[in-house]
């Protein structure tokens, strides 16, 4: 049975109106014990988790107990006896993983190769890849003694931490360890916290869903073949692009909502994305992109492989291409992802060898070179599957008897100029930079001007949330 | 300190508007909630998915001042001049009809069989003594009037249209396409269809309930209404409401954005007496007897609006569809008994039928939860009419969900006799 997860997102009316500010309010009333906290913080996961799929939530409850039992165990024992049970708690998160994300996607490749036919319908729990990934790293990190194990609560926060579910940061236990005793409960977190928040909700519902409608639809029309419909190179370009906005808006915008919200609760969490449009190698790209996941794919899958001691000179090709299979398997089930994957070995390989970090004669050429090559691993990341993908390829280059000009891409650039617009400036650093240069001096009356104008633009666009929030969930009836 | 007071300055505004709005609104959905499970018990799973969605929808719905945000929306989106609504949920054309979209749509290759299956429906209907007829309302697109400036991707069902014509004449079904009387010398096109609605106005309604009048008087050998009391031009009070329209459609997108436009209602001068029934999709019936005024129209749809944003006035007219309704005129026994199988298009039709029908048993074809098997119902009823009635958008399988068997041999054979 196909089970419908429709969860309370971060950007709904339950969510911003009700669920947060009486999770804030029993967060903040339980602030003299940090148990009570656990607590209060727990049942908020468990709620905002029912929500989607109550049943699930069986399975998220179960999947604590047994990640803090084994904790406990590895604890308890030296790291040669402990060896064994990290083992298998690795692979029961594994198995639990591969059962409801991964299982239809091997059956039909069993079904493929052996001609029969599998029926495997079922929808993952909500946030399951963030999931495995916090408890792997957790059970490890408590062998390797970075850290102790600790309270079944504090082991469904780390792993269940509604914030980080959806589209992360992916966590390492260590870095977060001392502050789950331990919070840094502040006026100055809080506020921090709360800016950053609505600043990524703005990200997510004004920027990501505008560019996620151009990209949709394009990918859809170049899904229908060409005998039926021909996308001219001018919309396929169009729609990559789009997509590169809406990948950096929403893994951008929920970071920067996850990262806001954890600081509102106590906790300072690493960067997860800093301006990877700006890289000027591939390469670079990597060390501004999804930072969370790739630190952990380097700690737990490279490093164990001699990642380690790898050099400029010297790559550990074995430990690479796990490294990256893995990456590319875990942003989900699919042969596209597997590709996309091998694609970013590939070209980080040849940026290895040329050692185009430190060749790459102007910044302004590696950053084409770099967005080239990011939108073309996104094409496949993207599509649907490897024809469509194939398909896409084609169009673009004008291989596929389609033309350039597009009267579409014409409509849906002059519709949506002014987004597209905000988003190529705000994924760059020149509002940063700007920002740094104006209010360089704590004393200067920009910054006395800012005092004001700065909530007055902030409450705007909190109430432009609320109207993309509204709205969409403005049914009316006949 | 600058670049933090800014940031207090607007936490602290922040704080303040979230804790009333949560407050004001837990005070609003709670008393909902606690009505709408006043009767409920949580005791399995999907009764707990059930009652998840429920409180979703309920804190959704009751958002304070929900419609002034979506107002502010629409505003936006009008001062951005956009033409299109919401990622191409609907798109507005040069003389500001709204539109559903559609980028790109594939032929769909079974209108034969659908075809086929009305084919069947009107054989079964002929040997169970019925007269049966297909209704094709008219699609609001429509080439040479729609003005669609900068090829918007307007949604255009023309070729389903004319393909499914097509098939119904090759196997001689009974068949009306709206689409070639709408719009005439009588009612403009701007008569014919709401800018705001998908739907077609109540005049183009009632015209189309006269012409489907008049096939049932010569089909049928009959001379229903033959003083023209009921479906006369003149037995209806004609009254023009200005701008108290603002369709589906036009309440999605936010008066703003779509416009109000007028809404011309008929009223009928003469009532029957009616006993209606209505299947609930639990299983459970809804019984009622009344005047036309009580069961078919309700005035106060038009009359006594007290938003824009409330059900549109085309709910007046039998107030909304179900999935199964039947409606008996209890002043007229020896009246024919209709089946119509139909969507909304035909809200105004079936109110207008009514008084000159004994019966009309009313099916919702495309309904996603139908609750019984057609074809057995179909079989142990016995009907003077067999009315099936759809939207051009509607053309798809769910709404052709019959004798689905049957069509799929004639169609094989008739393709072996073709080899």
């Amino acid at each position: 049975m196909a089970l419908r997860t429709r969860n309370m997102t971060m950007t709904t009316i339950p969510f911003f109106v009700v669920f947060l500010p009486v999770l804030l309010l029993l967060y903040y009333v339980f602030s003299f014990s940090s148990i009570a906290q656990s607590v209060v913080l727990f049942a908020g996961c468990i709620v905002f988790y029912a929500s989607g799929e109550p049943s699930y939530v069986i399975l998220m409850v179960f999947m604590v107990l047994i990640n803090a039992l084994f904790s406990y165990m590895i604890s308890s024992r030296d790291k040669a006896s402990g060896k064994p049970l990290v083992w298998i708690g690795c692979a029961i998160n594994l198995l639990v993983l591969i059962v409801y994300r991964y299982m239809g996607f091997l059956l039909q490749m069993l079904g493929a190769a052996t001609n029969i036919r599998f029926r495997y319908n079922v929808t993952p729990p909500f946030g399951i890849a963030v999931f495995t990934l916090h408890a792997i790293s957790y059970l490890i990190d408590v062998y390797n003694r970075k850290a102790e194990a600790t309270t079944p609560f504090n082991v469904g926060i780390f792993c269940c931490f509604f914030p980080f579910l959806s589209h992360g940061p992916v966590m390492r236990y260590h870095e977060m360890a001392s502050q789950m005793h331990k919070r840094h409960l502040d006026v100055r977190l809080l506020v921090m916290g709360i800016c950053r928040f609505v600043v990524g909700m703005g990200k997510v519902l004004i920027l990501a869903d505008c560019f996620e409608g151009i990209a949709d639809n394009v990918f859809s029309l170049s899904q229908v073949g060409i005998s039926e419909y021909t996308v001219p190179a001018a919309l396929a370009w169009l729609g990559i692009g789009a997509f590169l906005l809406q990948v950096y808006f929403q893994l951008g915008g929920f970071s920067d909502m996850a990262i806001g919200l954890a600081m509102t609760f106590g906790y300072v969490v690493p960067e997860n994305i800093i301006y990877p449009y700006s890289a000027i190698t591939v390469t670079d790209y990597w060390t501004r992109w999804e930072l969370g996941a790739q630190n952990w794919f380097n700690e737990y899958i490279k490093g164990p492989l001699g990642g380690d001691e790898e050099t400029t000179d010297n790559p550990n090709i074995v430990a690479q291409v796990a490294h990256w299979v893995c990456f590319g398997a875990w942003h989900g089930p699919g042969y596209t992802f597997l590709l996309w994957g091998a694609y970013h070995f590939i070209v980080l390989i040849v940026e290895q060898f040329f050692d185009l970090n430190k060749k790459m004669p102007f910044k302004w050429l590696g950053r084409i070179y770099t967005l080239f090559m990011v939108a073309m691993g996104f094409v496949v990341f993207r599509a649907t599957d490897i024809y469509q993908a194939s398909r896409y390829y084609m169009n673009l280059f004008g291989a596929n008897h389609n033309g350039f000009h597009s009267d579409l891409a014409i409509l849906l650039l002059k519709e949506n100029w002014h987004l597209i617009l905000v988003g190529i400036l705000f994924s760059t650093p020149i509002a940063r930079k700007f920002n740094e240069k104006m209010f360089k001096n704590p004393q200067g009356w920009q910054n006395a001007v800012a005092t004001i104008v700065y909530p007055v633009c902030m409450f705007l666009l909190l109430v432009l949330c609320f109207c993309y929030m509204v709205t969409r969930a403005y049914y009316p009836t006949v | 300190m600058g670049y933090l007071a800014r940031k207090v300055l607007f936490t602290a505004l922040l704080l303040i508007v979230l804790v009333v709005l949560c407050m004001f609104n837990v005070m609003v959905f709670v008393p909902d909630l606690a009505a709408k499970f006043q009767y409920k018990v949580v005791a399995s799973l999907p009764d707990l998915r059930n009652a998840i969605e429920t409180v979703d929808a309920t804190i959704n719905e009751d958002f304070i001042g929900r419609m002034h945000f979506v107002e502010l929306f629409s505003r936006i989106q009008n001062a951005l001049g956009r033409k299109e609504f919401w990622d191409f949920l609907y798109v507005k054309d040069g003389d500001g009809y709204l539109h559903e979209t559609s980028f790109y749509k594939g032929g769909d290759d079974r209108m034969i069989e659908y075809a086929m299956r009305l084919k069947v429906l009107q054989n079964r209907s002929i040997a169970k003594g019925a007269k049966m007829i297909f209704v094709l309302a008219p699609s609001k697109y429509k080439s040479g009037y729609t003005n669609n400036v900068d090829n918007l991707p307007i949604a255009n069902p023309e070729a389903d249209i004319s393909q499914l014509m097509f098939y119904l004449n090759r196997f001689k079904v009974n068949s009306i396409d709206f689409n070639r009387v709408f719009p005439n010398d009588t009612l403009k096109y701007e008569q014919c269809f709401f800018k705001t609605e998908k739907y077609w106005t109540i005049p183009a309604a009632l015209m189309a309930s006269q012409q489907l009048l008049a096939w049932m008087n010569k089909s049928g050998h009959v001379d229903l209404d033959p003083d023209g009391l009921y479906l006369s031009n003149e037995a209806f009070d004609w009254i023009t409401y200005p701008g108290t329209m603002v369709g589906t459609m036009g309440q999605k997108t936010g008066v703003p954005y779509s416009g109000t436009e007028d809404f011309t209602a008929l009223w009928p001068a003469q009532t029957r007496v009616y006993e209606y029934l209505r299947y609930l999709e639990n299983g459970e019936r809804t019984v009622a007897k009344g005047t036309t005024y009580e069961i078919l129209l309700d005035r106060s749809y038009v009359e006594k609006r007290t938003s824009l944003y409330g059900e549109s006035p085309y709910a007046a007219y039998h107030k909304g569809q179900f999935a199964h309704e039947i409606i008996t005129n209890t002043e007229l026994p020896k009246g024919p008994n209709v089946l119509m199988i139909r969507d909304s298009y035909f809200n105004p039709v079936v109110a207008f039928l009514a008084p000159v029908c004994h019966t009309i048993d009313s099916i919702w074809s495309a309904n996603e939860e139908t609750i019984y098997n057609f074809e057995e119902y179909f079989h142990t009823h016995k009907y003077d009419y067999v009315i099936m009635e759809l939207d051009p958008y509607n053309i798809r399988d769910e709404a052709f969900d019959f004798y689905r068997k049957e069509a799929g041999t004639m169609l094989a054979s008739a393709d072996k006799e073709k080899e």
